[in-house]
């Protein structure tokens, strides 16, 4: 990069920095826009422990086997954590010693505003309509700030891939969605402690549900108000959801109304410099990218163009030869019928 | 003990034994807490938080060990000879102060302090320069002030049941007054507390007048009503220690805090009552109360009836108030703040002020109180042979299909008789003919739960309809409807509202007709699931939850339940072949 670049970016992203009060807006207008999201409901009073959801989600997402089969339940006797190579997992818990444990599903939350999203600055992370936060790698630089953002730690980097690693993390089965199938967990779960629908019927299912047992549940619905609002909800039964390592003070601030008010004038500080200077250089990089794919475009639509002229132009001349060849010809009759005609009169004269 | 002479009679006779040093009470509490009982969990953890009433604490509170102290205190035969005057100071009349070094005076909270910090660490460090074995001396505040002790609470409340309430009643029976030994009530007359003198002047459970915290009545003498615990501990254990100091030969009840609130102790009571109760023994506590009574507003309220015309609720309600007595440990289970009517003055059908307004149908009906019928009913269900099919069902009142389970109409006569009965309000010579009409009411009441005839009762159901993994389902459906009449066959409770012989089916077949054939599961649950969120479960789903929850509710997943010979255990729920098995590829 010039340095002439360097420092007109430079500038472009002084005046970004003055105008976070915008982004919040913004971030707030698309959350507005999807009243009809699609959700997950997960009922851990319903969860079993049968780990049916990660084989199906390892299956229709193509990812690679797991050290232990999926049918051996040893592995819940320790706490899991989603990784770049397993989109979700369940994790065991006994609230109660003495009384039977309590199951809970992990995979990305699919905030209705989401922190991930907010912290790229690629925007590789996108909240979909169908409700699901899709990533695309294209465009991602492998700055993991997604994972430092993410308030539910889901997002996880595939360190062993040195030239394309990309951020993984539960898709909603987004590509499923929207030949309208179920996601793969939802359908593998012989409980229907997962439920697909649209959030905001899975929110009064949710309420129904706890209303309906007096006693049995927490009476919160996870993922109502946590960070703004998520796509994916949790019901659990009592005690509390801390039980099952669930953070319940998260607030109901969603991360980008956290974010674009005073913390995103934080890269102006010193300290900040190499990350931000690193941001930039990955923006510059992007844009060269963007910018070279451009000019190939521009090129290649120039020279359909051209081809396009010269093809009009040569049909035209053709067309136009035509008409004069037809011309000539008839000219050419015209004249021989005369010449005839007159040779004719003066043979009749003659 | 309840008049001040007495009790000061007897808090003068403990302090005299410590004075002699004979200490015999401890050894006692000491056999009664024998068990052997892990070190980890206590039942005598006192958390000191005094301070809290003066703001945010600076320190963690302290898990003070009280028993570990009594018994240190014991062996100190002549370092100590104030035994409880130790740490307890008395009042002017002899009384002993339960809280530390208290004076029973409010003190600023600088000197609740320097009241604990000076005693406590003052003492240990006597004891250690007399090369005791002792506890925290140095300034560390975190010898004592540990926000992570070592040590959790296993304390259980004690219950006086009717086995224990006969125990002491047997050791009274000879006493001048057998129930004022425990039962005291205030007289305007004299001003103060009086033994109560006859059973039926007995007002009935501690609980009625000491309250969780303690109250204060102005214009009477004394003004104080002690809290329960304060009342409890006072009473008990000066009681135990005074038996035992007296050097009767008569074993005396506990008096350390894990004697009466420790789990084991708390067993052992039990195993010691049931030995020392007779068989058959009448454990009625008798306070003139009724065999059978009518559940009904105590009068005709004028709002609510017009005149000439009999009330115009819901008809009374016949109650087997004896049979009930004996499947409850305390007459608090149900009367809960007072042994008198619930209608008389609390709960009218209306709500006042007494009662904390709550409705006489609330009373009654009111799941989350244990004292309501629903809401004792509702606990009874979450027995594990009940639970398999209740816990998914709604508590309590459902439908008005359920109200003539309790308000039982009776036959043209019957209903004629509680008729003319409304009209009256209740009254004591209305209560002969009420517990006749109860009685009458009841007779048709089933006392067994019973079914269809077992021949009717399919063998085996097999469910394949979503077979493609597994091979179909075969389960063993008549084994499982006589393992759960097996389950309910002492209740007198399951036979009066498995009213009919489709009752216990629809535990299973729940939502459907009750008939000897039900319609197939996929009659309404679909067996694809959509993308529309519903609470009607797809069919997987609905086999899974009904016949999973069921085995989970019952505690029997995993086990073997039959008794035939070679029976297998009750597949786990994720144990997905022990169901159906897995087809060969």
């Amino acid at each position: 990069m010039k340095r002439r670049h360097f420092l007109g970016l430079l500038g472009a992203a002084g005046v970004t920095l003055g105008s976070g009060a915008t982004a919040k807006a913004a971030s707030l207008g698309d959350v507005k826009g999807l009243p009809n999201a699609g959700g997950v409901l997960f009922d851990a009073s319903r969860c079993i422990g049968c780990r049916k959801c990660e084989a199906a989600c390892n299956q229709v997402n193509d990812l690679p086997k797991p050290a232990k089969a999926f049918d051996d339940l040893t592995v819940l006797d320790a706490t899991r954590r989603t990784d770049a190579k397993t989109y979700t997992i369940v994790n065991k818990y006994v609230p109660d010693a003495g009384k039977p444990p309590v199951f809970r599903k992990i995979q990305c939350n699919h905030c209705m505003e989401p922190a991930c999203a907010s912290a790229c600055f690629v925007a590789a992370f996108k909240k979909s309509e169908t409700g699901a936060v899709v990533y695309d790698p294209d465009v991602c630089v492998g700055c993991r700030y997604c994972m430092v953002a993410c308030p539910f730690n889901i997002p996880a980097y595939e360190y062993d891939k040195a030239f394309t690693p990309r951020v993984m993390k539960c898709t909603m089965c987004q590509p499923r969605l929207l030949e309208g199938k179920l996601p793969g967990c939802v359908e593998a779960c012989p409980k229907e402690a997962l439920v697909f629908g649209k959030r905001r019927e899975l929110l009064n299912l949710a309420w129904d549900r706890i209303g309906g047992n007096p006693g049995r549940y927490v009476e919160h619905v996870y993922g109502e108000r946590e960070m703004g609002g998520t796509s994916w909800l949790t019901i659990a039964p009592k005690p509390s959801f801390a039980a099952l390592g669930m953070d319940e003070n998260l607030g109901t601030t969603s991360a980008p109304e956290l974010t674009s008010g005073a913390l995103a004038a934080v890269p102006a500080v010193a300290g900040i410099w190499p990350v931000l200077l690193t941001g930039l250089y990955a923006i510059s990089k992007r844009k060269e990218k963007i910018a070279e794919s451009e000019k190939q475009a521009a090129v290649s639509a120039a020279i359909a163009k051209a081809s396009a002229d010269a093809e009009a132009k040569l049909s035209e001349e053709l067309a136009k030869a035509e008409v004069a060849n037809k011309r000539r010809i008839e000219v050419e009759v015209k004249k021989a019928l005369e010449a005839a005609a007159k040779a004719g009169e003066e043979g009749e004269d003659a | 003990m309840k008049n001040g002479k007495r009790r000061m009679r007897q808090l003068l006779a403990v302090l005299a034994i410590c004075g002699i040093g004979g200490l015999s009470a401890l050894p006692m509490g000491r056999a009664t807490a024998a068990q052997p009982v892990s070190d980890k969990q206590r039942a005598d953890i006192v958390t000191i938080d005094a301070m809290k009433a003066y703001g945010k604490l600076s320190q963690p509170t302290v898990a003070f060990l009280h028993d570990k102290h009594t018994t240190a205190l014991g062996k100190q035969k002549d370092f100590y000879k104030k035994e409880c005057g130790t740490c307890h100071l008395s009042d002017k009349d002899g009384v002993m102060q339960l809280g530390y070094m208290s004076q029973g005076k409010p003190v600023s909270g600088e000197k609740l302090r320097d009241n604990y910090h000076n005693n406590c660490i003052s003492c240990h460090k006597d004891m250690a320069a007399a090369g005791q074995k002792t506890g925290p001396t140095d300034v560390q505040c975190k010898g004592c002030h540990n926000a992570t002790p070592d040590v959790a609470s296993n304390w259980q409340p004690l219950v006086v049941d009717k086995r224990l309430h006969y125990r002491h009643a047997a050791t009274q029976e000879k006493a001048d007054n057998k129930c004022g030994a425990c039962h005291h009530i205030f007289s305007e007359k004299t001003g103060k507390t009086v033994p109560a003198p006859k059973p039926e002047e007995v007002p009935g459970s501690c609980s009625y007048c000491h309250g969780e915290t303690t109250t204060v009545v102005e214009n009477r003498q004394p003004k104080e009503i002690r809290s329960l615990r304060l009342a409890a501990h006072g009473e008990c254990v000066t009681c135990h220690k005074a038996a035992a100091a007296a050097g009767k030969d008569v074993p005396t009840g506990p008096v350390t805090c894990a004697g009466c609130h420790g789990p084991l102790d708390q067993k052992a009571i039990a195993e010691t009552s049931l030995k020392k109760v007779p068989q058959g023994a009448d454990l009625r506590i008798k306070r003139g109360q009724p065999d059978y009574v009518m559940v009904r507003p105590a009068a005709v309220q004028t709002s609510m009836a017009t005149p000439g015309k009999p009330y115009a609720g819901m008809p009374a309600v016949p109650f087997d108030h004896k049979y009930h007595e004996a499947k409850s440990e305390t007459c608090v289970s149900c009367h809960h703040a007072a042994l008198s009517s619930c209608s008389a003055k609390c709960h009218t059908p209306a709500g006042v002020k007494e009662g904390g307004f709550v409705t006489l149908e609330g009373a009654m009906h009111n799941v989350g109180a244990t004292q309501s019928c629903a809401g004792c009913h509702a606990v009874a269900q979450k027995k594990p042979e009940c639970a398999g099919c209740h816990d998914p069902m709604p508590k309590g009142i459902g439908g008005v299909d359920k109200c003539g389970s309790c308000h039982v109409p009776g036959d043209a006569a019957l209903q004629e008789a509680m008729t003319s009965m409304m009209a009256k309000p209740a009254s004591a010579d209305t209560a002969a003919a009420e517990a006749d009409l109860a009685k009458k009411l009841l007779a048709g009441k089933r006392d067994v739960t019973t079914t269809f005839p077992v021949e009717d009762i399919p063998q085996t159901v097999t469910i394949g309809s979503l077979s493609k993994d597994y091979e179909p389902s075969v389960l063993p459906h008549r084994q499982i409807v006589q393992a759960m009449l097996d389950g309910m066959k002492d209740s007198k409770l399951a036979g009066a509202f498995h009213a009919t012989d489709a009752a216990v089916c629809q535990g299973c077949h729940h939502n459907s007709p009750a008939s000897k054939t039900p319609p197939r599961c996929g009659n309404c649950h679909q067996a694809v699931e959509t993308t529309t969120a519903s609470a009607r479960p797809a069919l997987k789903a609905a086999y899974h939850n009904q016949c999973m929850g069921c085995h989970k509710a019952m505690g029997i997943e995993g086990k073997v339940v039959s008794k035939a010979p070679g029976a297998k255990p009750v597949p786990a729920a994720t144990d997905c072949a022990g169901c159906h098995k897995e087809k060969k590829q």
